[in-house]
């Protein structure tokens, strides 16, 4: 059952190994298709049958009717040279996975020969590639690996060899298999660390390790091994006095950044006050404030996603991440595991949840901005944004997830680093034969078995490289690629498991692997003990604390009650998922690690869990003096069609159309309102609206809010905006505002202040800002934080070149709306109806697109009127609930004139509007800013309902029209076809590739 | 009257089992999933049933080709089973990556693969996988089938690999076996050739998601429809579909 079972034993010298080389070739292969398929397939002939192999490999990888195969059992012979040559070629090339890099077409190609031949085949080892043909246009090797480099390749994944059809290269200089060789023996020894150093060795430690430990933590865990009581303890157990290496690899684990959020725990002083943690004070701060109101809220904050009640038998689950540095290495495998990662959280909710919905979010620098800086640790801002938006849908289309909404937003700050961000929502019961299922019910004697992939070296110390040196056999640690087809395995039996009562809990292995994933579950029980020996490993060679971090993919950790344990793994082995039982959980008060019949780890759960010293920092004080505004508007009666047709064309605006057609949006079958719709299925949607149950009317409501713009002016005021914006956009499709529930996702350059980070002290109070904008927002908005996550190193500094990006606080919003028939899209409908522009709070065109495409600036910046903007919301779901607007959308990016030029494009139909537009009201930019499209008889009903509504002004605009055009005033009259042309086509060239 | 019962393969990469279970209780069937390891231990299975629905996905991820190892799964166990089922006039529909294993397990187009691999399913011209909805003509005289009482319908595809293309010399040879085409060149696809079926009609392979489209609020225009004024009392095309397989259920 499993591809990676009984793989050829490479300590078995005795047996003779045979390497097949197998090319798959399109027949009709010419000059335009020059790329054919290739595998490695690794046997031993005493074993295995050559001809058996063959034949089953011909059957598996050749469909007769387009293709053809040849196989080699030693080089390529001229025969294959002369069938390139003779088609006008002069050089081909192979690619394949560096050793170790999860490969998964192979896997499916070893999994369908032992469906075919049997499980003899268990015992060959696969690997897959491609090969391509390159004309004479290319003067050497040197230059098409230049040219293949990120096109065709990825060198920190795979490697590629060039090869001249003139000549016959011998085995040794073609590809071989890529098998994972280790240089040395792994220690049998107990390694230990002695810790009993000076401050600046203990650092030079910290640095060397990777462990990312700063002094003061490393201070700690010194000072807790030499405490009287510790070595006691310890020489009672036969355990040495300083920590093993496993030991403190969990330590630099479980207290990193990434775990422990102590940027957020931390004291801060700001502006002679004392902020005791960010995170207790306003985020948590601000649930807290609204939780009186809000009794739907199950389970916030505590588990792998935030759990809200749904109706009285389900509840909703949602979570955001990022995975912004492997994507900034690889973007392809750090998107797709950054996709597949969140997915897990969900699993890993509760007793698990069912993924219903991806939403993506991605922040790129402009690719095609030849300013921006070039540096050799700096992939091309456009390899950047193909391969994470390919990661993405590989990761959400193979794991039958929609993809329901989503965001890119660039700005040349993301040249640091680009910002992935990853959602998912989920669907889970409430109580389940008579138990909760958004709780873990782990108790003492539970067995602990891990499900899904194998541990390999992969994503060692997360996305830094491991302190090995990287040599010809090294498997690739920095980086990782995801296999969504493994993981859909695994999601379809761990539900199909709890159905059937199987497990008592359940999370997901994700940054820090076993360490992380047991070590927090073993704080449920207050104990847990694992034995490395029966932790299933991609290859041999891995030391214990490798196996213990390892983030390797695909792998959730559930507590199994003792008599279900069997009919746990039989029903893994139904669903061809592997599943070992691996330790238990007890009582014990600590984690303990054994292998080889020793212990090789044992912490104390209290230290472990809450030994981590906090940090305490001073903020400089970020404040923006609001003046008066500076701004002059030109004079009347100047015509800006240039302008808006620019703004349509802007990356940050136009038309996600290229991207959107590759994402499976409608899989599940849920969607009301998708990304886009209308009669041309042009109308870029504001939010998802989904059923999450197919059976009734209730609809599940999805948006996001991101304003990174303005943080530069005031972080407060972003923030603000951020969520104004995600309650904007879900309002606009019809969600009851008092149903929102949100998450917040920081991204930020380095906020700590040290002598090297002379940036850090003004960061750290930008977020001190942003925490008391999301705040006052949230509370405002009566919107709870349900869940969030932090990513506090957006920063690149090579030594020569210092960038970081932009402070961006993502806010995604979820909510419900009763009756689902009663979603708006933001199309205008059916011409005669009237347009009106609704809105609270101030604009400007301080950071607003017109401003970045012809410098207009003023010194007043937006406010978002945290009174009003409520109530708009209120009288606006009023409004779609009792059926009186056609459309709603929101305005953004690009002001009033882009989103009426939205309308226009979507609904296929024209606009006219009757006030004169002046460049202010054209193209500032603010928040609660709505453009709805209303029936002609419900005039009278509409604008009474706006009536009373202080700080909310209506104003009618005019009305839909058949002209296909957009008149406004005589500021601008285009037609509907030059406004698709301009905003259909900005950013389709970098998205859209075969 | 008894409900036609069918059965919806699951696991191994499929997705779409739940909304096809949903659609065809719609339908009138008496519908429920089977993971496919089930399926394939007990082979009598498809004694009881009158439907077998391989439903849309990415089946072993899609690699090597899609539906491919599917195709080579099943048949390697159930080969005997499956052509009995087909035999005995009893129904199976292929959505999309079911439609593709279809065409690899040699059970579509009819009998025009008996001998040998002739037709396949490709990558789409544009190479890229596509979400987007389709208009679709249904060609005359398909009474008694599945799209029976369909003319011009709209239903979403969501494809990498759906380009239907032939070896045979005469290509016109695949034509009586399609009973479903793309208004407008979609991915490149052979005469515009949405499905495949046998000489009988009881076995149907299509790439557009009929159980997409069993909610009026599935359309992407369904908001223009609504206020328009057209009839969402009546059934949307896709389950149209179901309810036609269930009549042909009813009758084999």
């Amino acid at each position: 059952m499993n591809s990676l079972k009984n793989t050829l034993n490479p300590d078995n010298t005795e047996e003779t190994v045979a390497l097949l080389r197998f090319a798959v070739i399109d027949k009709k292969l010419n000059s335009s298709t020059d790329t054919f398929e290739l595998c490695w397939v690794r046997f031993s002939p005493e074993r295995i049958d050559e001809k058996e192999l063959l034949k089953c490999l011909s059957e598996v990888l050749v469909d007769d009717c387009y293709q053809k195969s040849d196989f080699f059992m030693g080089s390529m012979d001229f025969a294959w040279n002369n069938q390139w040559l003779a088609q006008g070629f002069k050089w081909w090339a192979e690619k394949q996975f560096l050793p170790g890099v999860t490969d998964n077409l192979a896997h499916t190609i070893k999994e369908a020969l032992v469906l075919l031949g049997g499980e003899e085949f268990n015992n060959i080892e696969v690997a897959s590639g491609k090969g391509f043909l390159f004309n004479k246009s290319f003067a050497s090797k040197d230059e098409i690996i230049e040219y293949s480099q990120y096109k065709l390749f990825h060198p920190l994944v795979e490697k590629m060899v060039v090869h001249d059809l003139n000549k016959l290269d011998s085995p040794g200089e073609l590809l071989g298999y890529p098998k994972v060789k280790f240089k040395a023996e792994t220690s049998k020894e107990l390694v230990t660390v002695d810790l009993n150093l000076e401050d600046s060795k203990l650092e030079e430690l910290s640095k060397n390790r990777l462990l990312a430990l700063s002094l003061q933590e490393m201070q700690e865990i010194k000072k807790y091994y030499q405490s009287d009581k510790i070595k006691k303890q310890r020489s009672s157990k036969n355990l040495p006095a300083m920590p093993t290496d496993v030991e403190l690899e969990v330590f630099a684990q479980t207290w990193s950044e990434h775990c422990k959020h102590k940027i957020f725990a931390a004291d801060i002083e700001y502006d002679g006050k004392k902020i005791s943690s960010l995170y207790k004070t306003y985020i948590k701060g601000a649930t807290n404030k609204i939780r009186k109101k809000r009794p739907d809220l199950l389970s916030v904050f505590d588990d792998n996603s935030g759990v809200v009640k749904w109706d009285e038998d389900f509840a909703v689950c949602f979570k955001v991440e990022t995975h912004n540095s492997p994507s900034a290495l690889e973007p392809y495998g750090g998107a797709l595991t950054g996709i597949l990662g969140v997915n897990r959280d969900i699993l890993g909710t509760g007793l698990s949840a069912k993924p219903i919905f991806n939403t993506d979010i991605f922040c790129f620098a402009y690719p095609h901005d030849k300013s921006l800086p070039q540096r050799p640790k700096l992939l091309p801002p456009l390899v950047i944004a193909r391969g994470v938006r390919l990661g993405v849908q590989d990761g959400g289309n193979k794991s039958g997830i929609p993809t329901v909404n989503g965001a890119v937003y660039f700005h040349s700050s993301y040249r640091a680093k680009p910002l992935v961000f990853c959602g998912t929502g989920g669907l889970l019961r409430i109580e389940k034969d008579g138990r909760l299922q958004y709780a873990k019910h782990t108790k003492a004697g539970d067995r602990i078995v891990v499900v899904g992939g194998r541990v390999g070296k992969d994503g060692i110390h997360g996305a830094t490289f491991s302190s090995e040196t990287m040599h010809e056999g090294s498997p690739v640690s920095a980086v990782q690629i995801g296999d969504p087809f493994l993981q859909k395995r695994v999601i379809d039996f761990i539900l199909a498991a709890n159905e059937k009562n199987l497990m008592t809990g359940i999370t997901d292995n994700g940054a820090g692997g076993l360490s992380s994933s047991i070590g927090e579950m073993a704080g449920i029980t207050h104990g847990a003990t694992i034995d490395l020996d029966l932790v299933p490993l991609k290859y041999p060679g891995l030391s214990d604390w490798e196996i213990v971090v390892s983030e390797s993919q695909e792998r959730m950790s559930v507590s199994v009650d003792p008599k279900d344990l069997d009919a746990f793994l039989a029903l893994a082995n139904d669903y061809n998922v592997e599943a070992s039982d691996i330790g238990h959980f007890n009582t014990d008060g600590y984690f303990q690690i054994n292998r080889g019949g020793r212990i090789v780890a044992m912490l104390e759960l209290g230290f472990l869990h809450d030994g981590v010293p906090k940090l305490s920092m001073q903020a400089e004080v970020h404040t923006y003096k609001a003046s008066e505004s500076s701004y002059k508007m030109p004079e009347s009666g100047q015509n800006y069609n240039d302008a808006l047709l620019k703004l349509l064309a802007h990356p940050n605006i136009s038309s996600r159309e290229s991207i959107i057609r590759q994402y499976d949006h409608e899989v599940q079958g849920a969607s009301v309102i998708k990304p886009l719709m209308g009669p041309h299925l042009k109308a870029p949607c504001d939010a998802a609206v989904i059923k999450p149950i197919l059976s009734q009317k209730a609809g599940l409501v999805v948006s996001n809010g991101l304003c990174p713009q303005w943080s530069k002016y005031d972080a407060y005021l972003m923030a603000t905006m951020a969520v104004d914006e995600a309650v904007r956009n879900a309002c606009c499709v019809g969600v009851d505002p008092k149903t929102l529930s949100l998450l917040d996702n920081f991204c930020w350059a380095d906020p700590i202040p040290t002598a090297k980070n002379t940036e850090g002290a003004k960061r750290l109070g930008q977020l001190v800002r942003s925490c008391q904008g999301l705040y006052d927002a949230c509370v405002a908005f009566g919107a709870p934080l349900i869940s969030g996550k932090d990513s506090m190193k957006n920063d690149f500094d090579d030594g020569v070149v210092k960038l970081a990006i932009e402070p961006t606080l993502l806010i995604s919003a979820m909510g419900k709306m009763e009756d689902s028939d009663k979603a708006v899209s933001m199309d205008f409908k059916q011409t005669g109806d009237l347009i009106y522009f609704i809105s609270a709070g101030d604009a400007s065109v301080s950071g607003s697109h017109y401003s970045e495409i012809t410098g207009t600036q003023d010194n007043k910046l937006p406010r978002v009127d945290l009174k009003a903007a409520p109530k708009l919301y209120a009288k606006l779901n009023k409004a779609i609930e009792s059926g009186l607007i056609h459309s709603a959308h929101d305005c953004s990016e690009g002001g009033t004139a882009v989103a009426l030029a939205e309308c226009v494009i979507g609904s296929g139909l024209g606009a006219k509007i009757d006030i004169e537009g002046n460049e202010f009201a054209l193209f500032s930019e603010g928040p609660s800013r709505i453009i709805v499209s209303v029936g002609f008889d419900n005039q009278a009903s509409f604008e009474a309902l706006w009536k009373k509504t202080p700080g909310v002004e209506l104003i009618k605009l005019g009305e839909v029209v058949d002209s296909k055009r957009l008149q406004i005033g005589s500021a601008i009259d285009l037609s509907l076809q030059d406004m698709l042309s301009a905003w259909h086509n900005g950013v389709s060239d970098i998205f859209e590739v075969n | 009257m008894v409900s036609p019962r069918a059965i919806v393969l699951a696991g191994d990469g499929v997705n779409c089992e739940n909304e096809t279970v949903h659609a065809l209780r719609l339908g009138g069937f008496e519908a429920e999933s089977h993971h496919v390891s089930r399926l394939l231990s007990t082979g009598d299975f498809l004694t009881n049933s009158d439907l077998l629905v391989l439903p849309g996905g990415f089946s072993f991820g899609d690699e090597i080709q899609s539906g491919k190892v599917l195709a080579l799964k099943i048949m390697s166990r159930l080969k005997e089973e499956i052509e009995d089922f087909v035999e005995r006039g009893k129904l199976i529909i292929g959505i999309c990556n079911g439609f593709q294993a279809l065409v690899n397990m040699r059970l579509l187009p009819g009998n025009l693969q008996r001998e040998r691999k002739t037709v396949s399913l490709v990558h789409n011209e544009q190479k890229r996988f596509l979400d987007t909805w389709v208009d679709l003509d249904v060609p005359p005289s398909q009474e008694g089938h599945f799209f029976a009482g369909l003319e011009k319908i709209q239903l979403p595809v969501r494809h990498g690999e759906g380009r239907i293309v032939t070896s045979l010399p005469d290509e016109d040879a695949l034509l009586p076996y399609c009973p479903l085409f793309y208004s407008e060149d979609v991915n490149g696809s052979l005469a515009r050739m949405a499905a495949l079926q046998n000489e009988e009609g009881t076995v149907l392979g299509m790439m557009p998601h009929p159980e997409a489209y069993v909610r009026w609020t599935q359309h992407p225009n369904w908001n223009s429809m609504k206020i328009k004024g057209e009839d969402f009392s009546c059934d949307p095309p896709g389950l149209l579909i179901f309810r036609n397989a269930c009549q042909i259920a009813r009758h084999s």
